[in-house]
């Protein structure tokens, strides 16, 4: 038996949507991980156009083995909300991670205090560029840049209950559910006998469990309920004077306030807001679903948006350390954000044949200009690993890597599978290459 | 008895003047120096608890340095300024100086005038500088870059939010007010307007990050993990042991848990009622009663909060361990020797006199931590170096130990698994600090050691700062000192501060030393600066050299290098770094600007003290944790 292995990034945006062909003798099995773009993204595609020309690409045989939902996020999911398209594919098996377990009181817990952060936080937001009129005008654009960057991380955050239907409910046949934890069996691909699944994360460890958690609410949530929403007026108007007055007043001198300490007076509150977004947001990306796919030795690497809490066990899981030392595709978690890639994986661990996919597209706020980072597409360039991006693939397409506009890329990664061709004969192709250009005849790299 | 002597080398800043109605100038007696001396201390009133606690039986009396008001209440070294930007108001300034509210002791508690939040800002934080100020032995202002000084401004109603921080660039205080939770709203009201600068927690807490910046202006750059976590523990430290050298507020918590006095339970239970109203982290969340010290916390907990507050269980043991020297005689004494009290409430006399031991215990471990802060290095605190300059300090003034409060300590800190790095044992010796047994003979030359002193007691102009600087600079750089300052020979030396320490040596002398603190920086390149998110490669020692010109203490932190083998290796300040980029979520957000500053970023008071980084200990429960 030989398996052979194509992965398909459709573009999306800023969103995640890959499509696996696994090749065992004929036998083909199709694994579809993820769907989703984000609503301020910016992309040519969205998930919409992607979860139709999926449905387009299945042709005669409308039927995926496998379909996953790394985790409940708008950029991972929203192509799901097309209930009545999915409902024509017969789906084999749905796997997502163990948080979205219906009958389970932690998972329950956790959905529920994340969501409801996240709906009280957005409306906290919601209400800030309003938050002062009578401050100056660059004040006030500065302070509404700033929020408009958390609402955009906030709103991919709330439930995207439509999408969770379909990923619970929907689809044709009698689609098996399975909640996936690091710790439950691992499953399987029926019709890829020689693909091995492994679940890296997430864990149910009550240490990493802790990571999921949003922010202990008495904090800023108290700021959000409803009752907070409405300015404050500690004391009545009698007891005060307007800026006005108090800045000619020089009997108060003593007292006046220098431009440094306005500023920061003035800008106390947004920023935590961004920050708290962000802290949410994290929260949430801890419970993404991280699966490695084992085919002939060579290892598909799918982290989600795994944050640090899952890197960091699976970093020191001698098991899973092996996995990470034979990766060769990587889809980059995070669509390239600077820590959802540990550094130790890319200098020690990812090895230099590897391929990784960056699912991204530019997005219109402020805070999303580092998506992907640029210390971490540099870092994959310097160790040789090529990058493919899907809002910006290769012009041209070549053997291994096939572009059809800006619809989708394939990458074919039987070559790297194949026993012949493991590290040590690749590099004597390419020393052969060289050698043979050193004595003047032209021979093609591969 | 471990007690200060209160009130010398120190004058406040301006004294008032006493002044009489024309009708009393006939009087030649009123006009002579003594009959115009103006009272030293001011009466003012504070809530002893947070609000939500009701104002009944929730004041307290206390008194600090008068000095000359004006309307805010506006002093030399601190101010309070009503500015609201959430609302563009300013509200009205209290006059302490008013005869009704001198005839009243300060205004009285209420939430509804905010004239009364500004006299309790100003009372709480005129304490916690005195008590600094006392310890020290030393008068202290607020510096600017430049070293000029500037006044701290304290804005009681700065903005709308459950926070409060102190900004070291504008030298102020800032707190937020806001609504209680009408779900959830913890101790408060449901929908009740709260105060943070009605918490004596709160201000004494942000008083006390204002003073730290003040000795050691460095110690927000986190350069390890236990940097951060030492200012916020610090000034929890502060903020509880100064809230306890009030009797009247431990009296209740006595009589209530008398069976309990064995325990250090009740205390625990008060402190835990203020880092509550805190809300600035629990103070005491980590050193919950009835669970043994947990060593693998110093190992695992990293938050600045939670992490400090490591530091202030230890130091709490080491509280309860001199309190319970002092008050097991008083209850033997009560109980005819037999030190087992009778069924029923405890006796009225014996309650205020347990306060007071209480009180007294707290204000000597108080002085004690703060004392210790002459004895730190410059640069890149931890725990362990805090833990051997509270041994030396502890030790050049009490060096007997003779209710074994050092020992206590070492092991309190032991227990928790802070150890200093390099020390051979936990013996008392070897956790002190040492002179360098290697140094050259080369000392400071008399001249400065006179000038510092006299500068210390009479004041010094900047002339002559500069000349004690320059030479202090000279002799730290001499190719004789260097190396046993373990400063790099290729770098420039500043001088970041340097004071004279004085005390009652043995035989009731005068000693006399001198404390001055070098700082170098390593040139980076844009490239390793933005590495490091804007960390300076920074490196220091303090030096403490006694009155004859020897060095008595060294405390090193060399400039971060290259080689592996040194004593700060580069390589672990990245990983540092990494794991701390590693560990937040915001990093997948920060524009390039911001990503080049990122750690300077982290270490703002105000990011630190968001709530945002507090968690819930554990989900297995359901519901909200307190913390």
């Amino acid at each position: 038996m030989t398996t052979s292995v194509r992965v398909r990034m459709y573009n999306t945006g800023c969103g995640d949507c890959f499509l696996i062909t696994f090749d065992t003798d004929g036998q083909v099995a199709r694994v579809l991980i993820d769907c989703g773009t984000l609503r301020a993204s910016k992309g040519t595609r969205r998930a919409d156009d992607a979860a139709r020309q999926i449905v387009d690409d299945l042709g005669a045989m409308l039927r995926l083995d496998v379909v996953i939902a790394t985790h409940r996020h708008e950029d991972h999911v929203s192509g799901f909300r097309l209930a009545d398209l999915w409902a024509g594919v017969e789906v084999g098996e749905v796997w997502m991670p163990w948080t979205e377990m219906q009958e389970d009181p932690e998972a329950i817990g956790i959905r529920r205090r994340q969501t409801a952060a996240a709906e009280a936080l957005l409306s906290l937001i919601e209400r800030l560029p309003a938050a002062d009129p009578r401050a100056d005008p660059a004040a006030r654009a500065e302070a509404a840049a700033r929020a408009e960057a958390a609402a955009g991380i906030m709103l991919n955050s709330l439930t995207n209950e439509t999408a969770m239907k379909t990923l619970r409910n929907g689809f044709a046949g009698k689609a098996q559910r399975r909640y996936l934890s690091l710790d439950s069996d691992a499953p399987v691909i029926v019709r890829a006998p020689e693909v091995k699944v492994h679940v890296l994360g997430p864990s149910r460890d009550p240490k990493v469990i802790a990571d999921l958690e949003p922010p202990a609410s008495e904090r800023w949530l108290a700021a959000s309920s409803a009752e907070g929403r409405t300015r404050l007026e500690p004391f009545p108007k009698d007891w005060s004077i307007d800026w006005g007055e108090f800045s000619s007043a020089s009997e108060l001198e003593p007292l006046w306030l220098d431009e440094a300490l306005l500023r920061t007076i003035n800008g106390a509150t947004a920023d935590d807001l961004v920050e708290a977004a962000a802290m949410l947001q994290g929260c949430e990306n801890g419970t993404s679903l991280a699966l490695a796919f084992e085919v002939a030795d060579r290892v598909l690497l799918f982290p989600g948006d795994a944050q640090w809490g899952t890197w960091k066990a699976m970093l020191a899981n001698p098991a899973h350390v092996d996995l990470l030392k034979r990766t060769s595709f990587y889809k980059v978690g995070h669509h390239g954000s600077y820590n959802a890639t540990p550094r130790t994986f890319v200098a020690d661990y990812l090895p230099r044949t590897a391929r990784a996919a960056i699912s991204v597209a530019r997005v219109e706020a402020s805070n999303w200009h580092s998506i992907p980072h640029p210390d971490l597409v540099a870092a994959f360039t310097a160790k040789g690993v090529e990058v493919v991006r899907s809002d910006a693939p290769p012009a041209v397409s070549s053997a291994s890597v096939v572009v059809r506009g800006d619809i989708s890329v394939d990458l074919d990664l039987t070559p790297d599978l194949a026993p012949s061709l493991t590290a040590e004969p690749l590099t004597l192709v390419r020393e052969a290459a060289i050698a043979g250009s050193a004595s003047g005849a032209q021979t093609p790299a591969r | 008895m471990r007690r200060h002597r209160k009130g010398t080398l120190m004058q406040s800043p301006r004294q008032p003047v006493v002044e009489r109605k024309p009708a009393l100038d006939k009087f030649k007696r009123l006009k002579t120096a003594y009959m115009k001396r103006p009272p030293p201390r001011r009466p003012l009133k504070i809530l002893s608890l947070d609000p939500s606690a009701g104002l009944a039986n929730n004041r307290v009396a206390i008194d600090v340095p008068n000095e000359e008001l004006s309307p805010g209440p506006c002093g030399a070294r601190i101010r309070v300024v009503d500015w609201d930007a959430a609302n563009r108001r300013f509200y009205a300034p209290v006059d302490l100086d008013e005869d009704p509210i001198l005839m009243g002791g300060g205004l009285d508690p209420s939430e509804s005038d905010p004239r009364f939040h500004q006299q309790m800002t100003y009372a709480v934080a005129m304490r916690v500088l005195e008590n600094f100020e006392q310890a020290l032995g030393r008068q202290l202002h607020f510096l600017d870059a430049r070293h000029r000084r500037r006044v701290l401004t304290i804005v009681p109603h700065a903005f709308q939010g459950p926070n409060a921080f102190f900004d070291p660039n504008s030298e102020a205080i800032l707190f937020g007010y806001f609504r209680a939770d009408e779900v959830d709203p913890g101790p408060n009201l449901p929908g009740q307007t709260v105060f943070t600068c009605l918490s004596h927690d709160v201000i004494a807490h942000e008083t006390s990050h204002a003073i730290v910046h003040r000795l050691r202006p460095y110690f927000n750059e986190a350069t390890n993990t236990d940097v951060l976590a030492f200012h916020e523990g610090f000034a929890d430290i502060v903020a509880i042991f100064q809230h306890f050298t009030f009797p009247k507020v431990l009296e209740d918590q006595i009589r209530k848990c008398r069976g309990d006095l064995q325990q250090p339970g009740p205390l625990f239970e008060l402190a835990r009622q203020f880092g509550y109203a805190t809300g600035q982290g629990a103070a005491l969340r980590s050193a919950r009663e009835g669970h043994a010290p947990d060593p693998t916390e110093y190992r695992t907990v990293l938050e600045p909060h939670d992490r400090g507050s490591i530091l202030v269980a230890a130091v709490f043991d080491a509280f309860f361990a001199a309190y319970q020297a002092r008050s097991s005689k008083l209850i033997r004494l009560a109980t005819g020797g037999t030190g087992r009290l009778p069924e029923g409430e405890l006796r009225s006399d014996l309650v205020p006199l347990l306060a007071q031991t209480a009180s007294r215990a707290a204000e000597s471990v108080l002085r004690m931590c703060i004392r210790a802060m002459e004895y730190v290095p410059p640069v890149d605190i931890t725990f362990g170096d805090y833990l051997r300059a509270l041994v030396t300090a502890d030790y050049d003034l009490f060096p007997e130990d003779a209710i074994g409060q050092r020992a206590a300590l070492i092991e309190a800190f032991r227990a928790r698994g802070i150890y200093p790095s390099r020390v051979t044992s936990l013996a008392e010796e070897s956790v002190m600090l040492s002179g360098d047994s290697t140094a050259s003979q080369l000392t400071v030359p008399r001249e400065i050691i006179t000038t510092i002193t006299t500068n210390g007691l009479f004041g010094g102009s900047a002339m002559s700062y500069k000349h004690v600087a320059d030479a202090l600079r000279d002799y730290g750089t001499a190719e004789e000192q260097v190396a046993s300052l373990q400063l790099e020979p290729d770098l420039p030396v500043k001088v970041q501060g340097f004071h004279p320490l004085f005390r009652v040596g043995s035989g009731g002398r005068v000693r006399v030393d001198i404390v001055a603190q070098f700082v170098q920086t390593r040139p980076q390149t844009a490239h390793e600066r933005r590495q490091l998110g804007g960390l300076a490669l920074r490196g220091g020692t303090t030096v403490v050299i006694s009155e004859d010109g020897s060095i008595r203490y060294i405390t090193a932190k060399p400039v971060p290098g290259e080689a592996p083998d040194a004593v700060r290796p580069l390589d672990r300040l990245r990983a540092f770094v990494d794991e701390t980029d590693a560990r937040d979520p915001s990093c997948a957000w920060l524009s390039e600007d911001a990503f080049r500053r990122r750690m300077v970023a982290r270490s703002s008071f105000r990011a630190v003290h968001r709530g945002i980084p507090q968690r819930h200990k554990s989900s297995s429960k359901s519901g909200v944790t307190k913390p």
